[in-house]
């Protein structure tokens, strides 16, 4: 039996108190063994939400292997306890531990957090408090781990700068590895100059930002108007790139978590960065250029993934799956040779088009599950102001497909908010929703069976984005579009469901803000903001009070129109696309003039250096290429 | 003491095998939904010929003595698999065994008759280890309470239910034994309780009935911890025989 720590033992006695107590518990197939003591350097990788959320990420996933592939260092994991355990832990005032050693996350060299969404800030202050780790950076001490952030919220991590010491921009996998050997120097050294020397040394690293060395300025009515930094460090810190993707270590043997997860399967990434150019979306600006795995790659991975893990479903993964260029010979090759009995295959995030519901009907995810495609738009008219590159036709011919296939449910997702819409462009939404339910009657004769389900999202201006000047709509504004949309919907077999405005107020807000604005989150947390992308947790009352105490206004981030030559608090942070790309993209959106994917049309003069022009860096693979 | 027809036993290959699982302490928190896709996943590892079930989504068939407790311990959890074609225990056993994570193990491995009745229809009791670490009382206390604890008529508990009401029901027909040794590192309660179906005795229920009398024989203000509880044993009782899982 295993000696258990006197933590240990603690958290053994509340776990019979608490909800699914198996994601406290670690130990899970593929989880790192052997001993803390074994390694000298150590990092605790945390997902500031959920276990069952967390897990499901792939990007834990990697570091967590590249990390733990070295015999020197020990990577833990490590994800927000759940309100009950939470309250466990206070009362008894126990810290929060990791998984694999149930070592306190204070006692770890550094603490990593993963930054996906914006309403999961709240989240990573639960973490330091609950790890009784001192929330501003000013407080802790040299033996406190260095709290490092990532992920592409990272991309304006000002909100969060008092709370990090570094914040990772891009690619992890090489960067965590120059980052945790620079640590080691540091201490062999023993830590010359303390935080500061190290802050200075990390610095160097490309795609490492230490905002204790960066300080914004702000003009005599409140506005951001720059952003000084301190002598030998970069003044703008450029993202990291991973070349090469089959060079990446890949996670064919990752942790198999117990407990349900949000996605319970296996990944494999067919690529990463995306060129489509949606104008709203950040991913797709930050992650560029595109870096695609070969086919013999993904062929390889995905097999040994097969056998490792014994998944029923691998889910091949990426931010626009069917535009990966052997995605018809690959699905085809893995669909005949699949190791293990009955593993199906899985594309999320479908491109709308026919080729891409063949290639989903092949792993017969559209008879088993059904179509989810995002149009985002109604109208052709604002499909080509947010430069979403689907037509009608392309979405006549997706259905066309779906329908004779055998698919009987439809999920579409819709932005509603976008720049220029109109009341047209939202009757625009209902009339695709009609076209579906005529396309279904025709193949089968009769309207029912078909179900639709219809979700909305309220528009989120992102920074680095071609929409990055332009205001959120209000919220009873949106209220009235969504009425509008379901006044002209048809009756019976459509599902509607949109987001909650306030929440996607405050995501605006703190996505496009300043450093003012961690005095906010602070005051939010101890509000009990927590769990914010919850709804079931989500309290508006937290935040607005605490946007007053600080006599902060968050329709001031969200709201305005923000002026052509204002300059943004996130601007020293570099992705590569230019300002000067984004604001043109931003007038060819006004004037709806899109701009085609440089995979298979000219260079479009991003800004991003990708060496190979209008073709971006992309590896060849082997096999039929389809392009669209 | 164990009554075993040499008929249900099948020696060599067979297309129904019988597993007996660990679940070690530190894994004891994982439920028997989440044991359950552990070991599906731990068979697809194998590669070993199991039969899977039709549908969109096929599963390895499995079918379980009874359901685990979260929280409890086990030596003793009794699965049946089905295979495709006759397949020798001990290579299953062996390969299963290694494939599943660190915490669960497979202690035995045989074929049975394939037309026997299935283990959850068969067993109907098990015995729990109750590990009383700390500050207890005496053995002499232990044996009268305990003697004192059986000659009640009725132990009547209240059973909480997962989106029902709550039900008051009689625990005391469904305890057949309760045994107490002094160990080194405290009191060892084993007892056999009912398993299943309406004679279903929950370990966590014997011990909060447990508790009282404990407490009350320790006269002292400080409160006994609660025992560490582990199931070594699953059986069918019948006429006062115990017949073992590998044998019903």
């Amino acid at each position: 039996m295993d000696c258990v720590s006197e933590l240990g033992a603690q958290v053994d006695e509340i776990l019979p108190e608490v909800q699914k107590p198996s994601q406290y518990m670690g130990r899970e197939y593929g989880a790192v063994q052997g001993r803390w003591e074994d390694s000298e350097t150590r990092v605790a990788l945390a997902y500031p939400d959920s276990y069952g959320v967390g897990m499901s990420h792939l990007g834990l996933q990697i570091l967590y292997r590249v990390i733990n592939g070295h015999e020197e260092f020990r990577a833990e994991r490590v994800f927000a306890p759940l309100t009950d355990m939470a309250e466990k832990l206070r009362s008894r005032n126990l810290p929060l531990f990791s998984l694999e050693s149930r070592k306190p996350v204070s006692e770890f060299d550094f603490l990593g957090i993963t930054l996906q969404s914006e309403l999961t800030y709240t989240n990573v202050l639960q973490l330091l408090s609950l790890s009784h780790i001192p929330l501003r950076r000013q407080s802790r001490a040299l033996s406190d781990p260095f709290v490092v952030v990532g992920g592409p919220c990272a991309f304006n991590a000002e909100p969060l700068a008092p709370f990090a010491d570094l914040v990772a921009l891009g690619d992890g996998e090489e960067l965590i590895m120059e980052l945790l050997n620079c640590f080691r120097r540091w201490i062999k050294e023993r830590r010359p100059g303390g935080k500061e020397e190290f802050y200075c040394r990390a610095a160097q690293i490309e795609g490492i930002y230490a905002p204790a060395l960066y300080d914004p300025e702000y003009d005599e009515s409140g506005n951001f108007s720059s952003i000084s930094c301190e002598k030998g460090v970069p003044s703008r810190v450029k993202k990291r790139v991973l070349e090469d993707l089959n060079r990446g270590e890949f996670p064919v043997r990752p942790v198999i978590p117990y407990a349900d997860t949000v996605h319970d399967r296996g990944v494999v990434e067919l690529f990463r960065g995306c060129t489509r150019g949606c104008r709203f979306c950040l991913p797709g600006m930050v992650y560029r250029p595109v870096r695609e795995r070969s086919a013999d790659n993904v062929c390889d991975i995905t097999r040994q993934l097969v056998l490792e893990t014994g998944y029923e479903e691998v889910s091949l993964s990426s931010l626009s799956s069917t535009d990966y260029s052997s995605i018809g010979s690959v699905v085809d090759q893995l669909v005949d040779t699949m190791p293990l009995r009955a593993t199906s295959l899985s594309l999320p995030s479908l491109r709308v088009d026919a080729v891409s519901v063949d290639v989903a009907d092949k792993v017969r995810e559209v008879r088993n599950t059904g179509l989810t495609v995002a149009p985002e738009a109604g109208s052709q008219r604002l499909r080509d102001v947010i430069n979403k590159g689907v037509t009608q036709e392309d979405f006549e011919d997706a259905l066309q497909r779906a329908f004779s296939a055998g698919c009987d449910n439809l999920k579409l997702y819709f932005m509603m908010g976008l720049p220029t819409e109109t009341d047209a462009d939202i009757i625009a939404q209902a009339e695709m929703v009609d076209m579906a339910r005529r396309l279904y009657s025709h193949h089968r004769k009769s309207q029912r069976g078909l179900r639709i389900s219809v979700s909305v999202a309220l528009f989120v201006p992102k920074p680095h984005t071609p929409f990055q000047w332009e205001p959120q709509l209000g919220a009873e504004e949106f209220q009235r579009r969504v009425e509008l949309l379901r006044g002209h919907l048809p009756s019976g077999n459509v599902k509607v469901t949109w987001s909650d405005p306030q929440s996607a107020l405050i995501e605006a807000a703190l996505a496009r803000g300043d450093r003012r604005l961690a005095d906010v989150i602070q005051s939010a947390w101890e509000k009990g903001a927590v769990f914010d992308g919850w709804s079931e947790h989500f309290s508006f009352q937290a935040w607005r009070e605490a946007f007053d105490e600080e006599d902060l206004d968050p329709w001031y981030y969200a709201s305005r129109t923000r002026g052509e030559n204002e300059p943004f608090p996130w601007e020293h942070l570099d992705p590569g696309v230019t300002r000067e790309f984004l604001l043109s993209e931003r007038r060819r959106a006004f004037k709806g003039i899109p701009t085609p994917d440089c995979r298979w049309a000219d260079c479009s003069g991003c800004g991003m250096s990708c060496g190979v022009t209008g073709e971006h860096g992309r590896v060849q693979s082997s096999g039929d290429e389809h392009v669209p | 003491m164990n009554m075993c027809p040499e008929s249900r036993v099948v020696r060599q290959c067979g297309k129904r095998l019988r597993c007996r699982l660990s679940v070690a302490r530190p894994v004891r928190w994982v439920s028997h939904l989440e044991f359950m896709g552990m070991l599906t996943r731990a068979v697809r590892r194998t590669a070993a010929p199991v039969q899977y079930s039709r549908g969109f989504n096929p599963r390895p068939q499995m079918s379980f003595a009874t359901a685990r407790p979260v929280g409890l311990s086990s030596e003793a959890e009794f699965v049946d698999f089905t295979m495709q074609r006759p397949y020798c225990p001990d290579e299953f056993g062996e390969a299963l065994d290694g494939s599943m994570p660190k915490g669960f193990s497979v202690s035995g491995c045989k074929a049975v008759s394939e037309d026997g009745p299935s283990l959850m229809a068969a067993l109907n009791a098990a015995r729990y280890e109750l590990l009383y670490e700390g500050r207890v009382p005496q053995l002499s206390e232990w044996q009268a309470a305990l003697c004192e604890f059986l000659q009640r008529s009725s132990i009547v508990i209240t059973r909480e239910r997962h989106n029902k009401p709550d039900r008051r029901l009689d625990i005391r027909p469904n305890i057949y034994r309760l045994r107490v040794s002094s160990e080194s590192c405290g009191i060892r309660v084993l007892a056999d309780l009912g398993l299943g179906g309406e004679n279903n005795v929950r370990p966590s229920e014997l011990v909060s009935a447990l508790q009282a009398v404990v407490q009350e024989c320790l006269q002292a203000t400080q409160e006994v911890r609660r025992p560490a509880v582990h199931r070594l044993e699953v059986y069918r009782r019948e006429d006062n025989q115990k017949i073992s899982a590998w044998c019903v």
